[in-house]
């Protein structure tokens, strides 16, 4: 079963395979509690919604297309989850348009020497992400700590895939301004 | 985290399973929620480009649709007398289209401009194509035979609706700089035509030509400020109009007639 594609087993679970909902459950829980992490610092908070996304995920399994990837559909589910969570604690609407996703932007595709930089880059920036606006934020998250492609974090956001690209620039931008101004203080 | 806790919620989800406390919806559910956005998406689509081909429709029935080829003073009446409401809606509908359009993977995964003008370019293309089949003319026939109960008040509104300043005639007599039409309404005009009048130089005014006028009227008079050849389907219209049982001469209360109103039909 550990060979096993998130997809197969999800096709398991949708002819009656209730078990094989345990190790989607196995695969996914500590992913999306870190990502919940990145959403709010309450942990008790996160082990509730969680467990909330884990029941969505599996009240709507019929819904999941076996051809598609399943883990930017999880992942979808996961940030809707967290947002109605985060509007809930701060009552406050988050942004519903953006300029962004208005036009067409060039942006420079990924490539694999990224990859270094992107370890670095993810162990440096922990404690300066929740300073980011979370338009920034969430795809910065969904690409340096989950390590979704543009594709999937476009999927995941429902934004499109070159607006991606131009938030995680402006991201890493913001949290280069915001780390030299903190070693200059320093 | 530890193992235990990954148990934990992992056998808590599997017990309110088996419990049936946590079921899934049927496949069914999904196929039914995708069918009807879709098949939302379709009826915000065929309702844009039915209003798209109803708004040319009315602009050529009114004549409104010509007189921007009149100068500036065309364009000022093209922007009073344009149906705004049909606008409006199909504005809205193009707002309602798009944000369902959304839905799907090939609209969001591209700049929200990209769909919009997609929505926009092809509801236009559609709603022109359409407005040259016969339907709305036979809507109109229908509506002044009062055999469209849902949609003909819209109609016989844009119908009967008389502008101070444009004329529909046929003429019947041609001197120097000055003609005689007979318009839908059996009236005979004299109109005046001077060297500001806009046509094109194509214009060959003899007994029978169709014309559109537009000109400020002053009893039988009128000082043309454009004059333009009826096309051959706005004709087709007309035509119809002044056949036994759709003459709008014969329908429309001589009291309309003389205050020739401006106003904006409701719908």
């Amino acid at each position: 079963m550990g060979d096993l594609t998130d997809e197969a087993i999800v096709e398991q679970v949708q002819r009656g395979d209730q078990e094989a909902f345990g190790l989607l459950i196995e695969r996914y829980e500590g992913k999306l509690k870190g990502y919940g992490r990145r959403f709010s610092s309450s942990g008790e908070d996160i082990e509730d919604v969680v467990q909330e996304v884990f029941i969505k995920v599996y009240t709507n399994l019929q819904s999941f297309d076996i051809d598609r990837r399943f883990s930017p559909w999880i992942y979808r589910i996961a940030h809707n989850t967290y947002v109605n969570m985060l509007r809930k604690q701060q009552r406050a609407g988050l942004p519903f348009f953006d300029a962004d996703t208005l036009f067409p932007q060039p942006v420079a595709p990924e490539t694999a020497d990224d990859a270094a930089i992107h370890r670095e880059l993810s162990e440096q920036m922990g404690e300066s992400l929740h300073e980011l606006d979370p338009k920034y934020k969430d795809p910065l998250v969904l690409f340096f700590y989950e390590e979704l492609s543009y594709q999937d974090i476009s999927e995941v956001l429902k934004i499109p895939v070159t607006t991606v690209g131009v938030r995680i620039n402006r991201a890493k931008e913001k949290l280069k301004q915001h780390y030299q101004a903190k070693t200059e203080t320093v | 985290m530890t193992k235990k806790d990954m148990q934990n919620l992992k056998e808590k989800l599997l017990y309110r399973i088996e419990s049936g406390e946590m079921c899934m919806k049927p496949k069914w559910h999904f196929m039914l929620k995708s069918v009807l956005a879709v098949a939302g998406a379709l009826l915000a689509f065929v309702g844009l480009v039915y209003l798209i081909s109803l708004i040319v429709f009315v602009l050529r029935l009114t004549g409104i649709a010509f007189v921007p080829e009149f100068g500036s003073a065309g364009l000022l009446k093209f922007f009073l007398a344009a149906p705004w409401l049909l606008i409006l809606l199909a504005i809205i509908f193009v707002i309602t289209l798009e944000v369902l359009v959304q839905r799907f993977a090939f609209a969001y995964q591209k700049p929200l401009l990209y769909s919009l003008i997609g929505v926009i370019v092809i509801s236009l293309v559609s709603g022109y194509l359409f407005s040259k089949t016969p339907a709305h003319q036979l809507m109109l026939e229908m509506a002044r035979n009062k055999q469209a109960p849902l949609l003909g008040s819209v109609y016989r509104n844009y119908d009967e609706q008389l502008m101070a300043d444009l004329h529909f005639g046929t003429v019947t007599e041609v001197k120097d700089d000055q003609f005689s039409v007979t318009t839908n309404q059996g009236e005979t005009l004299e109109i005046e035509m001077n060297e500001r009048t806009r046509h094109s130089d194509a214009l060959n005014i003899r007994p029978g030509t169709e014309l559109i006028i537009f000109g400020d009227r002053d009893g039988r008079a009128v000082r043309a400020k454009g004059v333009k050849e009826l096309p051959e389907d706005v004709r087709t219209i007309l035509r119809q109009n002044r056949q036994p049982g759709g003459v709008q001469g014969l329908r429309v209360p001589q009291r309309q007639l003389r205050e020739l109103p401006t106003r904006q039909p409701a719908i």
